[in-house]
């Protein structure tokens, strides 16, 4: 799932990169490129939010269920927070997906990290949910957690690189 | 290990155990019954068994048009199909082929005949099968439902921007097109992933790595590549969609996009496809030649290495579908060069099958003449690879017919022929029934003569420059001749697979009985009776060796220690297979048919508006969740009166005789 995952963003990146090297301007004329401080603030929180992850995770290895519903909660929350910054960036891109080629490679990058935050969130909810009723929380259970713990890192790991090509890499390169 | 000690210090198991634990397993591993029981069973042989059904219907399909093109073709300024018939035939005929025949049907065997080589009960997720298999079966009817009323796609079956974009492809054929790419993306990726597991985690004790059967490595070497290649296609074909509905522009150079980019993602994906197809053909060739020369095969870590090698090379061959697009000239050096280094490990493999034939005893049955039938005829279809591999003659010859020669040999060489041979070997144990032998030496030699006598005129008119994908061409042309001997062959050809079905039928219900074991083969699958029961064997075997029946002792243990009052399987360690721990699959359910359902709305509902996606996000998301709602304590309470796993699993002891 990681490897399937983690070949379609490689991919996205490297046509990121492909359609960039054909271009004269980078990005084309009338786009700035992005702000850089509230996506790095942003961007902590996403961090931020894999700490409850991991206690979940590890609360999840000892059976601890108290310590997975509070991990769970707490991961979710910054995930929200983050989800609701990622929308107001998004508005205040200036360009969109119709624009030209290099607003639809970065609305598609975008797009696709998001869909992984909402269902690896997702996921993170229902277990929340098992968790906290009486009698559904059982060894498979656990493992979910566990599971969904290493999903969270690829979610937030996958980020940063992203982060780095969207944000860093048009000021940078 | 101690399966690898001498047996006598291991109880054996009494004919009472075996008999009550036979009783025990019928009833856990039954096959739920009737039309719900259908869309709700997950056991690997149903969810094979259909695939490789489903598959050939495709290729019957798929035959049909590539019959109806030759038709066309036979003469020069045929009028039998219009030129947009024809270009939805042929892309019909080569999509259907590629996405809906070739890949399928390879995984689909493999999902019948791998838990039985590895010595389990079922695939590693058998729920995430079955829903594979309904989303590859959707994506199938998807495309013929839109080709049966006049909209099939039309813009051959890799679907090049720009001639494949919004502008010069309007209307929904592309965009079924795509869709149904990803459909049999996602079932590919199922399939990968449930063999890569069962592979390297639940193999019987005592088959590490270094034992496994060549053609277990070749699926194993198969999906790890599905993993690294599928993405791409559906990468770009989402893409091509996000362009062809919302207005993207990654294809549309007027607005810095590129439609190259549409060839470098496509044949990323599309070049380690041939070998997708074609590596599993290599395992069914392996373990034909062992059967037939009763002996182990030469070489083979070697032989494995080089499967190995060719899925790396794969990846890295790419450009050479794009000669023709204008790439640097050190690009093109390193994709010829890279392209003619494949011939290395496909040269180990055919001498070392070479070998093993040479030193065997060899017993010259159907299946072992199909694979000498592969030999002949991929080695042509390998020559003129080489030759494309140059970029002169590429770019004299490119989109010529002297292409489409070349990929036939390759594909139904490399794969159709192997299969052929595959379904003659394996039917008996699928069936419990031999193919007639007579019927089949028919069908080989008339697909074999047919085969040469379509494709190896395409070569010269290739080189007589008869393009590629065009509906007909003038009489002075002086192609004629040629076409119509093609067309004749594709007849013949017709004619084997109508053999072929013919003998199947017959077979299916007056074949002289196969046995556990008819040809005296080597791996696991024949050591239990044909058809296998469900729960495949009674007691988990070990094994001693690469060919674990003809090395295994008169004393081999076998598992016992599992339960038989659920669907518990071992899990062994990924590279030595030594016992680790014991692990319950779930058994059947409608929640993999409900969200197959639900993903395959929402993928053709996305053809028709990009706002519909919004909604029906829902029933995906709800077949999911009860998909992995727990089912209440039923299963771990059962787990509180188990006995601590690594003793128990590891008391073996001989099989009763």
């Amino acid at each position: 799932m990681l490897a399937i995952e983690g070949t379609v963003f490689a991919l996205l990146v490297g046509t990121y990169f492909y359609l960039r090297f054909w271009l004269p301007a980078w990005p084309p004329p009338g786009a700035e490129p992005p702000p850089l401080t509230w996506p790095t603030l942003n961007l902590l929180v996403l961090v931020a939010s894999a700490v409850p992850m991991r206690w979940a995770d590890k609360a999840a290895q000892r059976g601890d269920r108290a310590g997975v519903q509070g991990g769970l909660l707490g991961g979710i929350a910054l995930a929200l927070v983050f989800m609701a910054g990622r929308v107001q960036l998004w508005r205040a891109l200036g360009f969109n997906y119709a624009s030209h080629a290099y607003g639809s490679i970065v609305y598609t990058i975008l797009g696709a990290h998001t869909m992984h935050v909402v269902a690896a969130t997702g996921e993170s909810a229902v277990l929340a949910v098992i968790a906290f009723l009486p009698h559904r929380f059982h060894d498979e259970q656990r493992m979910g957690v566990v599971a969904s713990g290493l999903y969270w890192n690829f979610v937030v790991g996958s980020w940063l690189l992203l982060f780095a090509v969207l944000y860093l890499g048009p000021r940078l390169l | 290990m101690s399966t690898a000690e001498p047996g006598a210090r291991w109880p054996r198991v009494g004919e009472e155990e075996t008999e009550r634990a036979r009783a025990a397993l019928e009833k856990v591993w039954a096959e739920p019954r009737g039309m719900v029981g259908w869309l709700t069973n997950v056991n690997h042989t149903a969810i094979g068994r259909r695939y490789v059904v489903t598959a050939l219907a495709f290729f019957l399909l798929g035959g049909i048009e590539a019959l109806l093109v030759r038709l066309q073709l036979a003469r020069p300024e045929s009028r039998l199909l219009d030129p947009d018939l024809y270009n939805q035939m042929f892309t019909t005929h080569g999509t259907t082929m590629m996405f809906l025949f070739a890949v399928p049907v390879m995984q689909g065997i493999a999902v019948y005949l791998v838990p039985f080589m590895v010595g389990t009960r079922n695939v590693a997720f058998p729920r995430l099968n079955a829903f594979g298999y309904f989303i590859y079966l959707f994506g199938g009817l998807l495309l013929y439902a839109f080709f049966l009323v006049d909209a099939g796609p039309d813009a051959g079956w890799f679907a090049y921007t720009p001639l494949s974009g919004p502008q010069f492809s309007p209307g929904k054929r592309v965009d079924v097109w795509a869709q149904m790419i990803t459909f049999t993306e996602i079932s590919s990726l199922v399939v990968a992933s449930a063999l890569i597991v069962t592979i390297l985690k639940m193999r019987a004790p005592g088959m590490s790595l270094n034992r496994m059967p060549v053609f277990v490595w070749a699926m194993l070497v198969q999906s790890f590549m599905v993993l690294f290649a599928m993405p791409a296609v559906m990468v770009c074909s989402s893409m091509l969609i996000l362009d062809r509905l919302v207005g993207t522009h990654f294809f549309n150079p007027a607005e810095g996009g590129d439609p190259l980019l549409w060839q470098h993602l496509f044949w990323f994906f599309g070049h380690p496809e041939v070998y997708l197809i074609f590596i599993p053909a290599l395992g069914f060739v392996s373990s034909i030649i062992v059967a037939f020369t009763r002996r182990p095969v030469f070489g083979y870590v070697p032989l494995v290495l080089s499967l190995v090698a060719t899925a790396f090379l794969g990846f890295g061959v790419w450009v050479h579908h794009m000669f023709a697009t204008g790439i640097p000239p050190l690009g093109q050096s390193y994709f010829t060069a890279a392209s003619m280094m494949i011939v290395i490990p496909s040269g180990v493999q055919i001498f070392c099958w070479m070998a093993t034939l040479w030193s065997g005893r060899v017993r010259l049955r159907t299946p072992l003449l199909f694979v000498l039938g592969f030999v002949a005829i991929f080695t042509i279809g390998g020559l003129s690879g080489v030759m494309l591999a140059s970029v002169p003659i590429d770019l004299q010859v490119h989109d010529t017919f002297f292409v489409v020669a070349h990929l036939h040999y390759v594909l139904i060489g490399g794969a159709v022929f192997p299969l052929f041979g595959a379904l003659y070997f394996w039917f008996p144990k699928a069936t419990g029934r031999t193919l007639g032998e007579g019927l089949g030496r028919v069908n080989f030699w008339l697909l074999f003569v047919g085969f040469n006598l379509t494709f190896f005129p395409m070569h010269q008119l290739g080189l007589r420059g008869m393009p590629r994908r065009v509906y007909t061409y003038p009489a002075e042309m002086g192609w004629g001749r040629l076409n119509l001997i093609a067309t004749l062959g594709a007849f013949v050809l017709g004619v084997g697979v109508a053999v072929f079905l013919w003998n199947a039928a017959v077979s299916l219900r007056a074949g002289s009985l196969a046995g556990a074991d008819p040809w005296q083969a080597d791996t696991l699958e024949w050591s239990i009776p044909s058809p296998p029961p469900l729960y495949a064997f009674v007691h988990l075997p070990t094994v001693a060796g690469r060919s674990p029946l003809w090395d295994a002792r008169p004393d081999q243990p076998v598992v016992v220690g599992l339960r038989n009052d659920r669907r518990e399987v071992l899990v062994t360690t990924t590279v030595e297979a030594l016992l680790d721990h014991r692990e319950v699959l779930p058994t059947h359910s409608l929640w993999p048919f409900l969200s197959a359902v639900a993903v395959g709305a929402l993928l053709i509902a996305s053809i028709f508006s990009p706002r519909a996606v919004v909604p029906l996000v829902l029933p995906v998301a709800v077949t999911m969740l009860g998909w992995y709602w727990p089912r209440g304590p039923a299963r771990d309470a059962a787990g509180a009166e188990e006995r601590p796993l690594a003793r128990e699993a590891s008391r073996l002891s001989p099989e009763t005789p």
